[in-house]
């Protein structure tokens, strides 16, 4: 059967958010990635924009629709 | 110079003992398995008294900054399940020769006489704070480090004062949900650490971090 598999990014004491501002895409990240991804059928990204990015000041974490590659 | 530093074993979602922690399941429930990465290892199984063990990575990782160590301090919740007034019989979770063998600084809010057990483990309890048990600690080592050993409140204190100089925390791979987090009651942000080393084995992942200085420029 297949599985629903997850990548997840955390700090040390246990943050999701603005990951754009900590984590290190190294050339092991960037491989162990790609190789995640050959073995998918489908993956659904779900991010969230950078407080301010949609020019809506009342929102700091808007979620995106998720994006699905197929 | 000497130097602060403080270790711990942390779940991968952020805590350092489970939920309904008691005299009888002193790290909570679940907690044990925050610990398991250690006790396999040849230091660990040194202290207890056996011989043999594993000597990878968590040997090393475990087994560092031992012999630097020249005193320790720690909370009183750490030392035991009591609050309030001492029940005078207790002397900690560690028996007779506890593996600590340095004098020991104890935060407490009560007064109580030094006890000193086997091996050079001295309990001294401490009742005016923080720098006063670090100064004590500092005195009492001549020129070795301090040990911060636990648990989240004390390690959270030194923290917040910016006192700690380097730091060990082992994660462990076990999910917990529950329990009391090291990283919380941290007022004004997280505190400037880098890594400096991080190594792992599959029993544990060992992330070193030293306190970024910020010194004056004439300094």
């Amino acid at each position: 059967m297949r599985s629903i598999n997850a990548r997840l990014y955390v700090t040390l004491d246990g943050v999701m958010e603005a990951p754009e501002n900590w984590v290190i895409a190294d050339d092991e990240m960037v491989a162990a990635n790609e190789a995640d991804y050959a073995q998918a059928d489908a993956v659904i990204s779900l991010t969230y924009r950078p407080a301010g990015a949609s020019g809506d000041d009342s929102s700091t974490e808007t979620a995106r629709e998720p994006a699905v590659l197929a | 110079m000497a130097k602060l530093k403080f270790r711990i074993s942390m779940s991968l979602d952020g805590y350092v003992a489970g939920p309904d922690q008691n005299a009888d399941n002193p790290l909570g429930r679940g907690g044990l398995a925050i610990h398991e990465w250690f006790f396999p290892t040849r230091t660990f199984r040194a202290m207890t008294g056996e011989e043999g063990g594993d000597t990878g990575v968590d040997d090393a990782e475990g087994g560092a900054w031992t012999s630097e160590i020249g005193a320790t301090i720690m909370g009183r919740n750490m030392f035991g399940p009591g609050r309030g007034s001492w029940d005078e019989s207790w002397n900690g979770w560690w028996g007779e020769d506890p593996p600590y063998h340095t004098p020991v600084f104890v935060l407490t809010h009560h007064a109580r006489e030094p006890v000193e057990m086997q091996g050079g483990t001295i309990f001294h309890f401490v009742t005016d704070g923080i720098e006063s048990a670090l100064e004590q600690a500092m005195r009492a080592a001549s020129g070795r480090d301090v040990l911060v050993a636990g648990g989240a409140n004390t390690a959270q204190q030194y923290l917040r004062a910016g006192l700690i100089d380097e730091m060990k925390i082992h994660v462990a791979p076990v999910l917990l949900a529950a329990g009391e987090r090291l990283f919380d009651n941290l007022d004004g942000g997280p505190p400037s650490f880098e890594c400096v080393e991080l190594t792992s084995s599959p029993a544990a992942a060992h992330f070193t971090y030293v306190r970024k200085r910020h010194r004056d420029p004439d300094e």
